[in-house]
């Protein structure tokens, strides 16, 4: 009798061990896959060219330096021609790319754009969803349905009509043409997180506002928005992030440094004759930092936000 | 303060009708009921008087100005709902507050009045908690008070008794009856407990599908119900209904179903003989004593004050109240009398109270 029991709980503790194992196994496959390539971008970074191509591969720096860095913010200074790049060394890191002084501009036109998507969105998609959710309006429905099926179609499909769009309204080449089409692509979405946000809110809140003499606007103001931080935050960062890794629309609408931003100009430095690994994944690593400290800021918000609209019973 | 009137109010969602042509006139600083069952459209007419629901068509009118088409936060209402709906983001000082900065009242007269109705309801060492602090009486307590800081022109109630406990539910009705005496304001409440809209109200609604049932004082709704679910929805326990015809002649008409057969008022019932009707009498206006119907009892629930006996009288079940000092047990044989003016006569197919008195 005890025999078994004991037999019974020995297979029980060695079904959870092996549990417990599988699981862990697959968690730092996961991490693994999902980390290691920026734990690559960000260790080449800190190397020189030399070291990155070494076969086999240098996993930590074996010889860490800032020299990749030092070339990127030095292009403000120094003019790169074709005689200079010669004279560059690609093994000490300093070599640049055609192209290089324009990191920095397209740094900031990556901000400036994702700036204004990031404000513009939410101001457009409060409000929109906002009126879908709460007031009962005639066409609600069909309103709602009209966002959605904007995303039903892919980007690339939507590429040479909105270029000649853009191209029509002298947009091509502005920053203007770019936060417009970025935001077609995040104000559908956010609209959609916000309803099933704004939806959640108890109906009795809206109508105890109102009574209590609020109108639509401060009824927004003075309760959903501040119930709704998480959602807020979840939007910012959204379409802060979908304007900051954007490529293709980026690549079709913006064809000089008045308004490429980051990953255009990058994916130009690999194009290059010969290409500077240091430099590029230098490049990539400051790319990726701005995102980086905006997730790790909002981390708290962006769990709540993004699983809110899942959990609506 | 105001007198509010619904004019042939319809409101449709779809193919839905929630109200058909409703008329309502509720008199300046009554306390009015609307009473039913979940979905007979209580709620929405409350919303429609609040502003919070645009109507399909009709009137809805504040003493004689036209309200139809003014928003919701410009009719100066107050309301109090089931869920308290405080502002979870706000301490109970800031709820309270919250109407006046709307209208952008000055900061010590806020204070002022705030704690004011903070200590009319008890609530003055709350005022620096968050509401999710509170229980739920205290809750409902702030909600009130919410209500309370501004001169509302009504104060609009939606079940706001019903997620509190028994005990706290019948302190909190004499407390909301005690305001409404204080303030001299119109009232309009909705429930579906009649037991809230017997002890509370001037004047009961009681609705239906979109349709008023009965408008009337609690008392005339009680001992006069207009039809049949009027008289089922109100009464603890519910009145008893016996299916039959009026037999007998016009000067001896006689309600009768099988071998069961009570003997009517000739003046009120002569005129229906032969007409299948629902004979209705409630458990306690029945006596029990040594003539009557032979009923033999098949249940006896006591409830300390009194006890309800089910009975079975002639092939018919019937609940009776018995007064707590009876003896009697399961099996046990009693006497029943049916007093003529405490029965109610409906008719079965349209389930209409039968006219009573001269034709």
């Amino acid at each position: 009798m005890s025999l078994s029991d004991d037999a019974g709980r020995g297979a029980y503790r060695r079904a959870k061990l092996t549990r417990g194992i599988i699981i862990m196994l697959f968690s730092l496959l996961l991490t693994a896959y999902v980390a290691g390539p920026v734990a690559w971008l960000v260790s080449s970074s800190l190397q020189t060219e030399a070291d990155i191509t070494a076969v086999p591969p240098n996993w930590l720096p074996p010889r860490p330096t800032l020299g990749n860095f030092e070339a990127i913010f030095a292009t403000t200074t120094r003019e790169v021609t074709y005689e200079t790049r010669r004279q560059g060394d690609p093994a000490t890191g300093r070599f640049l790319p055609s192209g290089a002084e324009n990191l920095l501009p397209a740094l900031w036109n990556s901000f400036w754009v994702g700036f204004w998507v990031a404000v513009l969105n939410l101001a457009v998609s409060i409000t929109a969803a906002y009126a879908i959710a709460v007031i009962h309006f005639k066409g609600r429905q069909a309103a709602l349905y009209t966002i959605l099926v904007t995303r039903v179609i892919p980007d690339i499909a939507l590429i040479v009509p909105l270029f000649l769009v853009m191209r029509n309204l002298d947009l091509i080449n502005t920053s203007l043409g770019l936060i417009i089409t970025y935001l077609a692509v995040t104000v559908p979405f956010t609209i959609f997180i916000l309803i099933s946000y704004f939806e959640q809110i108890p109906r009795d809140l809206y109508r105890a506002a109102r009574a209590d003499g609020c109108s639509h606007v401060q009824a927004l103001r003075h309760v959903y928005l501040p119930l709704s931080l998480p959602a807020l935050v979840a939007s910012l960062m959204f379409a802060f992030l979908t304007s900051w890794n954007e490529f293709i629309f980026a690549l079709i609408l913006t064809q000089n440094i008045t308004s490429q931003t980051l990953p255009i100009v990058i994916s130009g430095f690999v194009m290059d004759f010969t290409t500077s690994f240091s430099f590029v994944n230098a490049a990539g690593v400051i790319a990726i930092i701005p995102p980086v400290v905006l997730a790790m800021l909002f981390e708290r918000y962006i769990v709540s936000g993004l699983t809110a609209g899942a959990v609506k019973g | 303060m105001a007198r509010i009137r619904l004019e042939a109010v319809t409101k449709s969602y779809g193919a839905v009708t929630a109200l058909k042509a409703l008329d309502l006139d509720i008199r300046d600083q009554e306390f009015m009921v609307f009473l039913g069952p979940s979905g007979c459209g209580k709620t929405t007419t409350l919303n429609i008087i609040a502003g919070l629901e645009e109507i399909s068509s009709g009137e809805v009118l504040f003493d004689d100005r036209r309200m139809t088409f003014v928003p919701a936060h410009k009719r100066e209402i107050a309301m109090v709902f089931q869920s308290y709906a405080l502002y979870p983001q706000k301490s109970v000082f800031e709820n309270m507050a919250f109407g006046l900065r709307l209208r952008g009242v000055a900061q010590n007269e806020i204070t002022a009045k705030v704690t004011a109705a903070a200590e009319q309801l008890e609530i003055a060492h709350l005022l620096d908690r968050r509401p999710q602090q509170l229980s739920g009486g205290q809750r409902q307590r702030v909600a009130l008070g919410r209500a309370l800081v501004r001169q509302p022109s009504a104060f609009l109630m939606d079940e706001p008794l019903s997620n509190l406990d028994a005990a706290l539910r019948v302190s909190t009705r004499s407390l909301i009856k005690r305001l409404h005496r204080t303030m001299g304001t119109t009232f309009i409440y909705v429930t579906h407990d009649q037991a809230e809209a017997l002890t509370l109200a001037d004047r009961i609604t009681v609705m239906r599908d979109g349709v008023v049932q009965q408008l009337d004082t609690p008392e005339a709704i009680y001992t006069r119900p207009r039809n049949r679910f009027v008289a089922a929805f109100l009464g603890q326990p519910q009145m008893n209904f016996v299916d039959g015809v009026i037999g007998g002649n016009s000067s001896q008409p006689l309600f009768t179903r099988g071998d069961f057969a009570v003997p009517l008022d000739a003046a009120r019932a002569g005129r229906f003989v032969g007409r299948a009707v629902t004979l209705g009498v409630r458990a306690e206006d029945m006596d029990l004593g040594s003539s009557g119907l032979q009923a033999e009892v098949t249940l006896v629930s006591p409830l300390g004050s009194e006890q309800h006996l089910d009975v079975h009288v002639a092939g018919v079940d019937l609940v009776v109240r018995a007064s707590k000092e009876l003896r009697v047990a399961i099996g046990d044989t009693i006497n029943v009398t049916f007093p003529n003016e405490r029965l109610h006569l409906f008719d079965q197919a349209s389930e209409e109270r039968l006219a009573e008195g001269e034709q």
